[in-house]
Parts: structure tokens; C-alpha cells; sequence
């Protein structure tokens, strides 16, 4: 019997096996990767983009407008990369619809797989698309989960990539032809957007220099486009020299993420025909002949399962990577409390504050004002950790630049309508005219019976894509003069307004002065009542606090509320009993004065160190004022 | 070949003339009924002088119909017929300018006819005027959003008011930063400055003159801050500016928007030496001085002047008590000197605090805001545009003023138009609107600076900030600006003149100057 070695026999079992199941070679198999591939990637991308970033929450931080009016085109033609910011405008209005936002993201990382894939495959493709022209879409998808990233970058990223496919793949040989389509196309294209065209220029650059090997049109290439921002800048367009250059560019942020990503994003493609001009030159070395022997006789066996199992396996894991590093979870909550207060669904506002992982300042200032709405502010905001004392249930006026929207919410619904009005054209300053602010904007006007200055606002938003509804349901309001004066929201809002005869000067630092003038001027503002009273508690001032518990009565009050109970305890144990003013009538309850003295038993137990009683207290304490007067009043206040 | 071309002509003949047929479609205008009283028309351009090289007067007709038609003649030339389907009027340039070039002098008439179910109207016939002077042809004006503190969106504008030409000459995305306060010497744009403010390094002032730009650092020892409001010497050697902080704070009822000067002086630039220089008349730190502005022979610097508050004082109890009077210095540019202050206008007198005056290029009137008090007239109801002739001494409120704030205003070089900026249209934005004032000083019905679209105020929530009229574009391009503003060593930093001694006109150790005198008992 002939003996056969180990290498016949693995020969013969490759040769069985493909009888057993047919013959696969490698195109088989990377369609059938592909067909499977593909598209479960990109479902991925859909449901990661609707389900984990949720669209609608990229237009909440974003707030993009856009107008159908020649003006918002015309200045969008002003300066280079214009064009992009227009088509992305346009296209960041899809955001408000979740799925259909998703799906636009999806098509751009989808777009921005089939770019880079042509791309590699008519650059010489030594190096095999296949996990490479997936790489960009992770990039893509990671930038997109940060919700500042905007969408002009993207068009901005993706029109650089398609003219550089179109000039790789489609210009004729013809050295001058080249340059000629070259230049038109940058022209083209730095027009539309800005710097990012440098993309295009190192791309088309690299190919001639180092693929295509045709040196001097290479040079020519990058030596003529590096001009182009300089002349534009000096002739054309009313931008900044740095402006000219790096507009659309991954040079412009704050969010270091974002620069990173988009940096990597950018890097990706000189790098991918750097590394083809290697393998090329290492392809001309003789071993070269050698090694496809073996290689082809392994391909042909082993390679094509295992390589596209492997590659998909990489896939998988760098997909699991880039979603588990890009998941902004904490800015997600902000989002979703923002906006859950703007729709007034407070309860949600509560509830995602529970689960939030991080709390800053502008969700404990949402959180007071869903307290507020639910009538919950005087018996439970203690229940949340006020860390940032008064700050967090007002702003100063530092932070109203921050959040100047937000501010102006919370002075609409205090019914400081001046204020509101204020801080609504301070967000229309640093964020431009948005759907929100119009709108707010034109019922402030609505409020204070300036109809003509609404009738400007409303038909604004009117030439917005979004808020054409709600201009039509304003301007039916405004049109009506029967149904305006009697429109339930518009009487509430009037009746929280400070009375004619009681104008003041808003104090953007003494809010607390401003909170007083308020009820001054209208004495049944309740909002103010418990605003000054949760200001007076979170600022420890107890003596103006007590001072205006004799307000209750006018106001309605049937008890005193939980922790205006635990404030007047506490105020009695440090001042003494003499300094409380008259209750007319209102009872601290026996449950609260036993809490208090539980409390203070706590304290003793530890012989009053209060690093060493703050687990117990924690435990049985952490929703009361003491807690928060010990704990968590910031030491400034 | 040629038979084939001739029914292509008669066949696209036909379609043109059908539908010219259709959309003018006035054969059954022959039958409409007279409605008594003129339409009403968005803008407002009914019964008021206008210049004869203003761009068309394009407008909406505010009256409900399906089809509109309109007749514009005067006594020379031809009609023009305009048709329109949503009731915007759009005037073909070239008619509407040979129509004015014309009739100047003479009235101009529209008539007016609306279709409304299914009848034709006839609207009263109105008409206006055709001034003989021209206009200049230049409005320079910055665009921003209606201030409260921050502000995005700012750019200096040049709009050219003979058609419906606007040029940036400056913008937000230039260089990030803010610029205001952009002025003309004589009218004329050869000679013109701006501010750069900012923390950027394009801050300064921009000084253009004959097409070369210069950027200065006005501030010295004396002054902290750099020159704000200014005023070019007619020689175009000096520029007087004053220098002010400002402060801003907002009502919790009616006007929300408040400022008043926490202090102020008056410094003078000279151009050549690039110089400070001041005296203790214009810079007394017992008053507050501000609003320079140059009489046309250069012999006097006109400017506003209210006693400086006690700092002890709390602003919410003093700011609406601070009035401004108008005076004047005499000043010899020659040699120098300056003479002793005069009251031009009391507050006592009129009960107003007087802002912004500025001077008719012919030295015969002074057209100033009027306000309760303070200098920010714009900021509330009441704010209005007064005239005072220079040579009589005669002071009235000009025919212009709304309900709402007028302010800020500059004259034509041929003193015969002023545009003023208004927020009568809708109270968030002010507008300019432009008057004549004739031989005796009466200021006409205002119009707004027309737009192509005449529904384009509607929803331009921009304000348009610093009207000023000139009379020819500006001679350099905002790119050349830009660059000097970010060119490294480019800023001169002004020297103060060794005259000025520092202490003496800071503290109040000076001695103080006698009472002025009143030169309009």
C-alpha cells in the first residue's frame, strides 16, 4: 500500500470535501459575505441611530433651521462651504422625524461605504476593500453618535470623497485633460465646500504621485489648490484667511472626540494610498512569484472561508468598539430632559433624571421646574441633590449664555415675560433665529399685546420648513381678536405678568430681589412664591424665609408644605424659638418634628462629625433640607 | 427648411401673445366700480416726496382681490402698466428711472384697480411727489440682530439706494468680531473709519483714507477705553470721538430694554500726528460728554452733555433722571484752541434729553433725538427726531416721528434728505426711512429704503444700525479692511498729547469751568 504523507492527505480531504459540498472559491464567498454582511451592518446602523442616538435628540441639541427665502440662500453663497451648510440646513430638519433621521444617517454612512470602496477599488486596489471601505462607516457612525457633530461636515466629507472618486475613475489619461477637469473641479467644488476640498486635493494629489506615477501633474495638483482659499479669500469672498483654509475641515472644535474622529476620518484615505503604494513596490520584488504560489494554492483552500469569517469577525468587534466608545449617555440625558420639559412632560423629566448616570446643572434647573409644575417643588426638591445650591434653580446670568432658551422658558413660565423675552433674543444671538425661539418670541409679543411685533415673528417662522403649523395655528390666534382674549393660555400667562405700575429692573445677580419684585407686582404669582422660597431655603437665608411664610394664606396654601416644615424646625433649633413668626394658624406636623429629632439623634450618635453620620443620615435623612443644609449647600451660598 | 422656422415663429408668436393676453388679461377692465379712498399699500409709499433716483418703489397691495393692476404716469413720459396676480407690484427699473429723471419736481400717480369676485375696483388715484434734489446714492449701514447683549450676526453694509444693489463690506464670518460706529468725512467715501471691537487681534479703528487703511488704538493714559462715537473735522485731519461705558439692564414692564452712560468724555484723534488730545471743557469729570459733531465750517464741535451721577448713586434710582443738554466748543484747528463751552438746547427748556445731533451739510439745521431721558432714544416709546435751525434758533419735533422710537439720522450731502432710523414698522427692528425736508425746514411724509421684494420686511428680523448716507461707494474692499485688521504690527497706538495733563483731567482736583453761557435764550 502506498503510503501517503500528511500534505497528500490534507489534499485529498480539500478535494473530498469540495465534491461534498460544491466548490467555493474566494468572489463566492465574498458575495455571500457580502449579501449576509451588508446589510445586517447596515440595520445595525439604522437601529443604532433611531433606538440608542435617536435623531430627534441631535435636532434638540442642534436646533437647525432652515428658511425658504432667497435671503437664507443668497447668504449661504457668500463665502466657500456655504453650499454645504445650506444642503445640510436642509437635511438636519429630517432629525425632527426619528426614523426618517435615521435613515438619512444610515444612507450617509451607507454613501460613505460605496465612496470608499470605488475609491480603493480604481486606486490599483492592492489592498482589499473589504473590511478597509467599512472602516470610514465606523468613523462616520461614531461622529454622528456625538450629538454636536453637524451635518455639514458629512456633506462637506462626502462630496470631497464622490469628486475624487469621479476624478480617479472617470478622467481621461490625458495628462492636460487631467488638469484642466482638475481644476474646474476644485473650483466646483471648494466653492461648495470650503476646506474640506483638501480632501480631494491630497487625494487626487497622492494617486497621480505615488499610483498613477505621474509626478509632475501630481505636484501641480497640490501646488495649485494650496492657492485657492488664499485668492478666495483676498478677492472673492469675506472670510478670514484661517476661515478660507480649514472651513468643513476637522480643525474647528471644542469637543475633542469630535476632532479626533473626524481627524482619523480624514486621515483614513491618504493612508489607505500610502499603504497601496507600498504593497505596490513591494509587489515588484521577485520573492513575490515565490510567495503566490503558496498563496494562491491556500487562497484557494483555506483563505476564502477563513479570511472573510476573520474579516467579519473584526468587523463585529471594531463595530461593538466604536458604538461602546462613541454612546454619549450623559449627553443623551440632558437631551431627553430638555426635551421632555419643552414638551411639558415633566413626570419624563423626573423619571430620566432618575436614571441619568450624571447630573449638571442644567438638569437639576429642569428638574426644579418639573417639581415646580407637578406641585412638588416646596414637599420634594430635596429629593434631588441640589449640589449647586440656587444656581440650580435659577440662573445667574453666565449661565443664562449656556442655556439662554432654557432660561427663558423657565421667565415664560414665571410669568416675566420681559425676561423671556430677553433671553429668548439672547438664544436668537448666539444661536441664530431657530422654530423654538420664533415661536417664543411671537407669544411673548402675543402676551404682552404686541400683535404687529408677533405678525413679524410668526411670519418668520412661516418660512421655516418645521414650524409652518405652528405659525398658521399662531397667526389664526392672532387674527382673532376674540378668541386671542380669551385663549386660556394667553389669560394665564397675563395673569402671572406683573401689574402695570410695578416695572422694575431685572437683577440678573440678586435673583432673589427680582423673585420679590415679582410678587410685588402680583402678589398671586405662585411660581414666585415658591421660587423665592426654594431660593431662600437653597441659600440658607432663613430669616427672609420666615419672613415670607405669612404668605400662604393669600396664596391658597391648606398646610405648610414638607419643607418649609423642616426649614422652620431647623430655623428654630439655631435661632431659637422667638424668631418664629406667626404660622396664623398653620401646624409644623408631629411626624416632621420626629424626623428632626431622628435626625439630630443621628448627629449626637456621631457626636456631631458629620463626615462619619453622613451613611445613616444618607439613609434615612437624604431627601430633607437638613441633608442638604449640611451637605450639600454649596459653601458660597 | 424655412417654412418649417416660420411656423415655429407663428406658433411661439401665438403662445407669447395668448399668454401675455392672459396674464395681463385688462380688456373687461373697461367696467369697475370707484372705491373712495386709496388702497392700502405695504410699504407705506403714498403721499410723500421722493428723490428722483430712488430705486423702483416696488409695493404689496393690501387689499383682497384676485388680480391687481397698476398705472404709474406723471406729466412727461409713458405710463407704466404693471399687472399682478398676488398684489405684489415690482416696478421695471429702467421705466421707473426714466419716469423720475423725467418728472423731477412734478407728482407722480398711481392708479389702482383689484379684481374681487370676479369685478373690477378702482381705487382712489394717489400720488407723490418728485423731489428735484437728488438723494445720495450710497446708504452705508450695519446689520444686527436686534440687540439685547450678545450678538451673532453683525456685518457692515453699503446699498446702493439707486437700485437694489447691497455690497458686504464687513461680516461676522470675516473676522468674528464687532464692528460699529462706521463714518464718512464729508459725505464723501473716500475718507471713512470704523471700529473693530473684540478681544480679537483685528480689534482697533480702521481709518481709510484716499484707498490706504490704517488701524489705530485710540486708547492712551487718558483713556482706557478706545474712541466710540465720532465725528470727522471737515479738513479730515481730526476725528473727535467720545469715549463711554455703557451699560445695559432690561424692564419688567412695557420697553424691555434699557442703557444709560455709566461715564463718558470726548477725545479729539488727529489723524497726521496720530494724536490724543482733549481739554477740560469735553472731558470735565463732572459731566458726561458724548456725541461729537463737527459744525460744516469746523468751527465748533457740537455735543451732548449731562452732569456725571454721584458714584455713590444706585443706577435703577438714577439712570432715567439723566438728561442731556446740546452744546457747543469752539475750536481752531490751527492753532489749536478752544473756546468756552455754550448751551445749545437745554433739557430745561425742552423737557427732553437731546442725543445724536447732526449737523445739514449746509449749516443750516441740527436734527437730533429727543428722549425722556438718557442717550438710548431708541430703546423706548418717545424717542423722536427733532430739527432745530441753526440760525434761528427754532426748535420743533419734525413730521416723522411715530408711537415708536426714532433715533439715530444722517443728512445728505445736498441737506435736502435725512434718513433716520425707525422702529415705527414693527417695533423689533429698526428700519431707516428717509425724509425731505425742504426750504423751510419742513421734513416730509417718511418712506423706508425700498427692496425688491416688497414683502421683504416681513420677515428680515435684522436690524439695520448707524444709517448713514454717502455719496458714492466705499473705495476699498472689505478684503483689504481684513487684511490690515489682521496684519501683525499693523495697530498704531495713539500717543496722547504731551499737553494733557492726565490728573488734572481726571480728577477732581481740576479747576472747574465757569457756567456756560446759552446762545438760544
Amino acid at each position: 500500500m502506498k503510503k501517503v504523507n500528511l500534505k497528500v492527505l490534507k489534499s485529498h480531504l480539500w478535494e473530498s470535501a469540495d465534491i461534498l459540498r460544491g466548490h467555493f472559491d474566494a468572489a463566492d464567498y465574498k458575495k455571500f459575505y457580502y449579501l449576509i454582511v451588508t446589510p445586517i451592518f447596515f440595520i445595525f446602523f439604522y437601529l443604532w441611530f433611531h433606538f440608542r442616538v435617536d435623531p430627534k435628540l441631535i435636532y434638540q441639541c442642534q436646533e437647525p433651521i432652515f428658511f425658504f427665502n432667497a435671503r437664507f440662500f443668497h447668504e449661504h453663497l457668500l463665502y466657500p462651504g456655504g453650499l454645504a451648510d445650506y444642503i445640510a440646513a436642509f437635511l438636519a430638519q429630517l432629525y425632527y422625524f426619528r426614523w426618517i433621521g435615521a435613515l438619512m444617517l444610515t444612507i450617509f454612512v451607507g454613501l460613505a461605504t460605496c465612496f470608499t470602496r470605488w475609491l480603493i477599488q480604481n486606486t490599483g486596489a492592492k489592498i482589499k476593500g473589504d473590511i478597509i471601505s467599512f472602516l470610514p462607516a465606523l468613523l462616520l457612525l461614531a461622529c454622528h453618535s456625538q450629538y454636536e457633530f453637524l451635518l455639514n461636515f458629512t456633506i462637506g466629507y462626502l462630496l470631497a470623497l464622490l469628486f475624487s472618486f469621479l476624478y480617479i475613475r472617470f478622467v481621461p489619461e490625458n495628462q492636460v485633460t487631467r488638469f484642466l477637469i482638475y481644476i474646474l473641479s476644485s473650483l466646483l467644488l471648494y466653492f461648495l465646500v470650503g476646506g474640506a476640498f483638501f480632501l480631494f486635493v491630497l487625494l487626487c494629489g497622492l494617486f497621480e504621485l505615488l499610483l498613477a506615477r505621474r509626478y509632475i501633474l501630481g505636484f501641480l495638483i497640490i501646488l495649485s489648490s494650496v492657492g485657492l482659499p488664499y485668492l478666495a479669500a483676498s478677492f472673492i469672498f469675506l472670510v478670514s484667511m484661517r476661515k478660507a483654509y480649514i472651513y468643513l475641515l476637522p480643525f474647528d472644535y471644542i469637543n475633542k472626540k469630535i476632532y479626533l474622529l473626524h481627524i482619523a476620518l480624514y486621515a483614513f484615505y491618504p493612508l489607505v494610498l500610502i499603504v497601496q503604494d507600498v504593497i505596490t513596490s513591494m509587489n515588484l520584488k521577485k520573492v513575490k512569484a515565490v510567495k503566490r504560489n503558496l498563496l494562491t494554492s491556500l487562497r484557494s483552500r483555506v483563505r476564502p472561508r477563513l479570511n472573510m469569517t476573520l474579516q467579519v469577525i473584526v468587523l463585529i468587534f471594531l463595530l461593538v468598539v466604536t458604538a461602546f466608545l462613541s454612546y454619549e449617555k450623559v449627553q443623551k440625558d440632558q437631551l431627553m430632559v430638555d426635551y421632555y420639559a419643552q414638551c411639558h412632560e415633566w413626570q419624563q423629566v423626573l423619571e430620566t433624571i432618575k436614571g441619568a448616570s450624571r447630573l449638571d446643572l442644567g438638569m437639576i434647573f429642569q428638574a426644579n421646574r418639573a417639581l415646580y409644575h407637578l406641585g412638588l417643588l416646596s414637599s420634594d426638591m430635596f429629593a434631588l441633590p441640589q449640589l449647586w445650591g440656587t444656581h440650580g434653580l435659577i440662573l445667574t446670568e453666565e449661565e443664562g449664555y449656556v442655556y439662554p432658551l432654557l432660561n427663558s422658558d423657565f421667565y415664560f413660565d414665571l410669568g416675566h415675560i420681559n425676561e423671556a423675552e430677553h433671553w429668548a433674543h439672547e438664544s436668537m444671538s448666539v444661536r441664530g433665529e431657530t422654530g423654538w425661539t420664533l415661536e417664543r418670541l411671537a407669544l411673548v409679543n402675543m402676551v404682552k399685546g404686541e400683535l404687529d411685533v408677533a405678525h413679524v415673528f410668526i411670519s418668520k417662522l412661516n418660512q421655516s420648513l418645521l414650524f409652518r403649523r405652528n405659525a398658521n395655528q399662531l397667526r389664526q390666534l392672532l387674527n382673532n381678536n376674540t378668541r386671542l382674549s380669551r385663549d386660556p393660555n394667553i389669560l394665564d400667562m397675563r395673569s402671572r405678568m406683573p401689574q402695570p405700575g410695578h416695572d422694575f429692573i431685572s437683577y440678573s445677580d440678586k435673583s432673589d430681589v427680582t423673585l420679590e419684585l415679582i410678587l410685588n407686582g402680583n402678589p398671586s404669582n405662585k411660581m414666585a412664591f415658591e421660587y423665592l422660597m426654594a431660593f431662600h431655603l437653597l441659600s440658607g437665608n432663613l430669616g427672609q424665609f420666615a419672613n415670607e411664610i405669612v404668605r400662604l394664606k393669600d396664596l391658597g396654601y391648606t398646610e405648610i408644605p414638607r419643607h418649609y416644615q423642616e426649614a422652620l424646625l431647623f430655623y428654630i433649633a439655631v435661632s431659637g424659638k422667638r424668631n418664629l413668626p406667626s404660622l396664623e394658624g398653620y401646624k409644623i406636623y408631629g411626624k416632621t418634628v420626629k424626623r428632626f429629632k431622628n435626625f439630630q439623634d443621628i448627629l449626637k450618635k456621631f457626636r456631631g462629625d458629620k463626615s462619619l453620620a453622613r451613611n445613616e443620615l444618607y439613609k434615612y435623612h437624604r431627601d430633607t433640607y437638613w441633608f442638604y443644609v449640611i451637605y450639600y449647600k454649596p459653601k458660597e451660598q | 427648411m424655412k417654412k418649417r422656422n416660420f411656423i415655429i415663429c407663428i406658433g411661439l408668436f401665438l403662445i407669447i401673445g395668448i399668454g401675455t393676453a392672459l396674464l395681463f388679461n385688462v380688456e373687461d377692465m373697461d367696467q369697475y366700480t370707484e372705491i373712495g379712498r386709496p388702497p392700502k399699500i405695504d410699504p407705506d409709499y403714498i403721499n410723500t416726496v421722493i428723490p428722483p433716483n430712488i430705486a423702483p418703489m416696488n409695493f404689496i397691495i393690501k387689499e383682497p382681490g384676485t388680480r391687481y393692476y397698476v398705472r404709474i404716469s406723471s406729466s412727461n413720459g409713458k405710463e407704466i402698466r404693471i399687472s399682478s396676480n398676488n398684489g405684489k407690484i415690482i416696478i421695471p427699473k429702467k421705466k421707473w428711472t426714466k419716469l423720475l429723471n423725467a418728472n423731477q419736481g412734478e407728482e407722480i400717480y398711481y392708479q389702482i384697480y383689484v379684481k374681487d369676485e370676479g369685478k373690477w375696483h378702482r381705487y382712489q388715484t394717489f400720488s407723490n411727489r418728485i423731489a428735484k434734489e437728488d438723494i445720495d446714492s450710497y446708504l452705508v449701514y450695519r446689520l444686527i440682530d436686534p440687540m439685547f447683549v450678545q450678538s451673532k450676526i453683525m456685518g457692515i453694509y453699503q446699498r446702493d439706494v439707486t437700485s437694489f444693489h447691497e455690497k458686504a463690506i464687513l461680516q461676522t464670518r470675516a473676522l468674528n468680531a464687532c464692528y460699529n460706529c462706521h463714518s464718512f468725512c464729508n459725505k464723501k467715501p473716500d475718507k471713512m473709519m470704523m471700529h473693530i471691537r473684540g478681544s480679537s487681534k483685528a480689534a482697533g479703528t480702521i481709518i481709510i483714507q484716499n484707498g490706504t487703511i490704517k488701524k489705530v488704538n485710540t486708547t492712551t493714559e487718558f483713556n482706557k477705553n478706545p474712541g466710540a462715537y465720532r465725528s470727522w473735522h471737515p479738513s479730515g485731519k481730526v476725528i473727535a470721538f467720545s469715549v463711554n461705558i455703557v451699560r445695559q439692564f432690561f424692564h419688567a414692564v412695557g420697553y424691555t430694554q434699557e442703557g444709560y452712560d455709566k461715564m463718558s468724555d470726548i477725545i479729539l484723534y488727529k489723524i497726521d500726528s496720530n494724536m490724543v488730545t482733549t481739554c477740560p471743557a469735553i472731558a470735565s469729570p463732572r459731566f458726561m460728554e458724548t456725541y461729537p459733531e463737527w459744525s460744516p465750517d469746523g468751527r465748533y464741535l457740537y455735543y451732548c452733555r449731562a452732569p456725571q451721577p454721584d458714584s455713590s448713586s444706585l443706577f435703577e434710582e438714577m439712570y432715567n433722571k439723566i438728561m442731556y443738554d446740546l452744546m457747543r466748543i469752539s475750536y481752531d484747528i490751527e492753532t489749536d484752541s478752544w473756546g468756552k463751552p455754550e448751551i445749545v438746547l437745554s433739557h430745561k427748556k425742552t423737557g427732553l434729553s437731546v442725543t445724536q445731533p447732526r449737523i445739514s451739510p449746509d449749516g443750516k439745521y441740527l436734527a437730533c433725538a429727543m428722549t425722556k431721558w438718557g442717550t438710548f432714544a431708541i430703546h423706548r416709546p418717545g424717542g423722536d427726531i427733532y430739527l432745530l435751525n441753526l440760525r434761528t434758533g427754532e426748535f420743533y419735533k419734525a413730521d416723522v416721528n411715530s408711537d415708536r422710537p426714532e433715533s439715530y439720522n444722517s443728512w445728505s450731502s445736498n441737506s435736502r434728505w435725512l434718513v433716520f432710523s425707525s422702529k415705527m414698522r414693527d417695533n423689533v427692528c429698526t428700519r431707516p426711512y428717509f425724509t425731505y425736508i425742504d426750504d423751510k425746514g419742513k421734513a416730509h411724509k417718511p418712506f423706508i429704503l425700498p427692496q425688491k421684494d416688497p414683502t421683504f420686511y416681513d420677515t428680515f428680523i435684522i436690524t439695520y444700525n448707524v444709517p448713514e448716507l454717502v455719496d458714492g461707494p466705499i473705495q476699498v474692499s472689505g478684503q483689504e479692511i481684513i487684511k490690515t485688521a489682521l496684519a501683525d504690527g499693523n495697530k498704531q497706538k495713539a500717543v496722547l498729547d504731551p499737553k494733557i495733563d492726565v490728573d488734572a483731567l481726571t480728577n477732581a482736583t481740576m479747576k472747574v469751568e465757569k457756567e456756560a453761557n446759552y446762545i438760544f435764550q
